[in-house]
């Protein structure tokens, strides 16, 4: 039976083998870089499938659970992206933001809660949050890219965050409708209003905005300007995640919140 | 090449005059709007954009619709709204107040009416131009913003018909009592009494599933969370919740019952962009052809 209290055996060697990765990629060994970083994601991945074997539900509940998806995710976007376009930084960079959330759940078990309440019980639940969570991470290499761009504000990095956008935003759309269609089988209305459903509807909006400016209106507008909007629609991507819980928006509680009921 | 288009300073205007009718008279009477008024205002609206984009597309206003200044102020002042949305608290209750801007019920007020008739007026020229015009990704470029557009006709246009009641249904005897938001009484045409309520919980008190046997006009119906029971075409009924106390033994279940006519239109918009979304993916980035 694979548990929490396992995680800490799997964590150490994925951290390993994806530090290993990031920091072959910087020296320029590819094949070591990408053998690495996948063997990182396997055994990750199987810490979350014995994660889910144990817990008798998918593990995508609380916070913590889905810092797990996040990881394994980002880690996979940073893997593709290194892949296609060869950016030799970009493994060490989303091995640090894996990482990050790794270390958090390590140092933060508010995570062993095995039950799963009604209104979760759904078809939709799966699809709904581990797509969500793959566009997030995709759009977190999108931002690990305008991040480095606004260093060095070079077309080419604009050029690869597009594409990675155009994913992300391919997947939010599916998360966002999934989303909707969900809510109305379970609160009687497609869109709420809810703290998180406006901040869903703020990244969405962000994102359309850099598209069409992108299309549109890019010879105008300084490549630092569209950094700095990925940049802004990021953030809001975080808020929408988490950082919504600390808002007044919040404060009268909201229908996402699933951990401090009962 | 300059063209003549709409000052960009035009639409915040209006923005600011809704902010002003908002102050003035209170929140949108989005009531007022309910079926035929609303079907025959989008008839005509959908007439005005038709002939606008095939018979006066020089004009300042068509030209500013048609434009990517148009696409932008409209996420722009929706972005904005929606953002104020984010940082503050909002009610559920429907407010009358005056003199307020309505921060907290923003969804309500002249300025969201505003905001979503402009971005609605921009998608439905946007999407008439680029079926006309594009040649590149046309059919998920139609499926993105055509099914956005169905989406939010629904939600815009639609607001109006939709009504949300919550009624209780008691063991014993039947009742169709129930009542609105704003605690009006109202008598839905049928009937409901609840049979039984079964409860089962995980260890630690969570309940893991909860299900109402109810009688909706002699009708055995089984109710679960999450598994509404459409009475009508346009209405379902959701069970809210029930006396927690007595678990099994509850004497009552709280339901919810909504009215939705426009769902079905919702659901194919949010069917076209799933079937973009997808295509966007497949395709990946835009390139322009210059």
């Amino acid at each position: 039976m694979i548990g929490w209290d396992a995680f800490i055996y799997f964590a150490v060697p994925v951290l390993g083998c994806w530090l290993a990765s990031g920091t072959a990629a910087l020296k320029g060994c590819r094949r070591t870089a990408i053998w690495a970083g996948t063997t990182g994601c396997i055994v990750f991945a199987a810490f979350i499938t014995g994660l889910w074997i144990t817990l008798g539900r998918p593990p995508m509940r609380t916070m913590g659970e889905t810092r797990l998806w996040y990881s394994l995710f980002t880690l996979l976007s940073g893997l593709a992206t290194y892949r296609q376009r060869g950016y030799n930084w970009i493994l060490l960079f989303s091995t640090v933001v894996a990482g990050v959330f790794v270390l958090i759940n390590l140092l933060r078990p508010e995570i062993h809660d095995q039950t799963l309440m009604p209104a979760l019980q759904s078809i939709w639940f799966i699809p709904h949050v581990s797509v969500y969570m793959f566009s997030y991470s995709v759009m977190g290499c999108a931002f690990l890219l305008a991040l480095r761009g606004m260093c060095k504000p070079r077309e080419e990095y604009l050029t690869a965050a597009d594409s990675m956008v155009y994913t992300g935003m391919a997947f939010l759309t599916f998360g966002m409708i999934s989303g909707a269609i969900w809510a109305k089988q379970a609160w009687g209305h497609y869109w709420n209003w809810d703290p998180k459903e406006t901040w869903a509807a703020i990244t969405y909006l962000l994102y359309l905005l850099y598209i069409h400016l992108r299309i549109y209106d890019k010879k105008r507008r300084s490549k630092r300007f569209f950094y700095g909007l990925l940049i802004l629609a990021f953030a809001a991507l975080q808020m929408c995640w988490w950082g919504v819980n600390y808002l007044p928006s919040a404060k009268e509680g909201s229908l996402h919140t699933y951990t401090m009921q009962q | 090449m300059t063209k003549k288009i709409l000052p960009g300073a035009i639409p915040w205007l209006f923005l600011l005059l809704a902010a002003g009718l908002q102050w003035l008279t209170g929140n949108f009477p989005a009531d007022c709007f309910s079926f035929p008024a609303n079907g025959v205002l989008l008839a005509l609206w959908l007439v005005l954009v038709w002939q606008g984009f095939h018979r006066h597309r020089a004009h300042p206003l068509v030209r500013y619709f048609c434009s990517a200044q148009g696409a932008t102020h409209s996420l722009c002042m929706m972005g904005a709204l929606v953002v104020i949305m984010g940082f503050t608290s909002q009610e559920t209750a429907p407010s009358e107040e005056r003199f307020t801007l309505g921060i907290h019920h923003l969804p309500d007020t002249w300025m969201f009416a505003y905001a979503s008739l402009h971005l609605l007026t921009v998608l439905t020229f946007g999407f008439l131009q680029g079926w006309a015009h594009r040649k590149d990704n046309r059919w998920r470029f139609a499926l993105v913003h055509g099914g956005l557009c169905l989406t939010l006709y629904a939600m815009f246009w639609g607001s109006a018909d939709n009504r949300t009641l919550m009624a209780i249904a008691y063991k014993g005897h039947s009742s169709h009592e129930a009542v609105t938001a704003g605690k009006k009484t109202v008598y839905p045409d049928y009937e409901f009494q609840l049979s039984q309520m079964r409860v089962t919980t995980y260890p630690n008190g969570t309940p893991q599933s909860i299900e109402a046997s109810l009688v909706i006009d002699d009708r055995p119906v089984s109710l679960r969370v999450g598994k509404p029971y459409p009475v009508k075409w346009d209405e379902d009924v959701y069970l809210h919740s029930y006396d927690r106390a007595r678990g099994n033994n509850s004497t009552y279940a709280v339901l919810q019952l909504v009215r939705q006519p426009w769902k079905q239109l919702m659901l194919l918009g949010m069917t076209g962009m799933l079937a973009g979304g997808l295509l966007l993916f497949v395709q990946g980035a835009e390139r322009r052809r210059s």
